[in-house]
């Protein structure tokens, strides 16, 4: 595992190098104002929190093709591979961060995805009104979106963050179900 | 405590660029796409699709266009804030022009603007010949492609008038990539036009 483990961090380093990238202070800001704008526009915060996620769904399922692209990763052998390749692989190319993979469950269906440097809160202070904002779960829905995209339905959720005074941000992933691939008639043709 | 933050500074350095921290460019362009989306639906009916190739599409989407623009003043007054910690200005509206030009644009944009023109009399106009966040809309494309690229440019204007704010020159801001004489579209080439507001 270990071996397997420095692989991902070389090939999450290999991605990063090659992006054009932005100050991450800019898109900190922009994130913030998107969210206080959600906040302004919804009354409750459970509201927020799922128009987060939504958003974040919506980006998944667009930043999977642009990972498969450029991350130089194959398909994933098993459920522990893709753990791997989403802390050290994604969350690299994407925040520039490396996030560690803990807390798996004993049948192997869930893990945590955790973060201790997460670039979108650097100015961040949640008021007392708002101590339910789950300020940051867009990157719930952005794992959420793009795993279903490579056939897996999953759950996630912010189980720990750092602004709720939490020491980590931690993001619970759970495997619910393998979508069975799918396949068009076209490609059989052509087979 | 000089020696400190810079032994800070160089360590961030040979960690990768000088001091600063930063991001896929990717994660900018689809928060912006997000948002326009979001600012789009929620004012018209779901399915409304078709109404982004209207005409009128400035007038239908006005309140949309106004949230992206005050989204972006929002964050060019938070940005222009940090910035000028570590900078004196003199209060000249050229300069603070300049300084948008330069620190401002190399900030968000890694690169300088690429020509700024005035009349001196409070109009100022900065052309960028590769705006990377309308990229993927040139050059002349379908109506529907030119009302979002439109779209998302307010928030541009949005944080220029913001940082124009900031250093207190409150000002008017238009952009466009649309050139009226040949009517055809210059991007990924876009002007702003700043304007003064008279005390």
């Amino acid at each position: 595992m270990a071996t397997s483990g420095k692989q991902h961090t070389r090939l999450g380093e290999q991605a990063w190098n090659k992006m054009s990238k932005v100050n991450a202070e800019f898109f900190a800001l922009t994130y913030g104002a998107m969210v206080m704008q959600l906040v302004q526009d919804f009354e409750d915060t459970a509201a927020v929190n799922a128009q987060l996620d939504t958003m974040g769904y919506n980006i998944g399922v667009r930043l999977i093709d642009e990972f498969l692209a450029k991350s130089g990763t194959g398909a994933c052998a098993d459920l522990r591979d893709t753990a791997e390749t989403i802390a050290k692989v994604a969350f690299k190319m994407f925040l520039g961060v490396v996030a560690e993979v803990a807390n798996w469950n004993a049948d192997g269906t869930a893990f945590s995805v955790v973060l201790y440097d997460n670039p979108l809160i650097e100015f961040v202070e949640l008021p007392p009104q708002h101590c339910e904002l789950l300020y940051s779960n867009v990157l719930c829905g952005v794992i959420r979106g793009a795993l279903e995209m490579v056939q897996m339905k999953v759950e996630c959720r912010f189980a720990r963050d750092v602004l709720r005074g939490d020491d980590l941000n931690e993001i619970r992933v759970e495997l619910k179900e393998v979508l069975a691939e799918q396949m068009d008639d076209q490609y059989f043709e052509g087979m | 405590m000089a020696s400190a933050a810079a032994a800070a500074q160089s360590a961030a350095g040979a960690a990768g660029a000088p001091g600063k921290r930063l991001v896929n460019d990717v994660c900018v362009d689809m928060l912006l796409l997000e948002a326009s989306s979001y600012l789009l639906g929620r004012r018209g009916k779901p399915g409304e699709a078709e109404d982004l190739e209207a005409e009128n599409f400035r007038e239908l989407h006005h309140s949309a266009i106004a949230r992206l623009e005050s989204l972006g003043w929002d964050v060019g007054c938070r940005l222009t804030e940090r910035l000028c910690q570590t900078k004196l200005l003199s209060g000249e509206p050229l300069e603070a022009v300049k300084f948008i030009c330069k620190d401002f644009w190399t900030e968000v944009f890694r690169k300088q603007i690429d020509k700024l023109q005035t009349d001196h009399r409070g109009t100022f106009v900065l052309r960028e010949l590769n705006f990377k966040w309308l990229a993927k809309y040139a050059p002349d494309k379908s109506r529907t492609d030119r009302n979002l690229a439109w779209f998302t440019l307010q928030f541009a204007c949005g944080l220029v008038r913001g940082a124009m704010a900031t250093l207190n020159q409150p000002a008017t801001v238009k952009a466009d990539f649309w050139d009226e004489k040949t009517d055809r579209s210059l991007l990924p080439a876009v002007s702003f036009t700043i304007r003064l507001k008279q005390a």
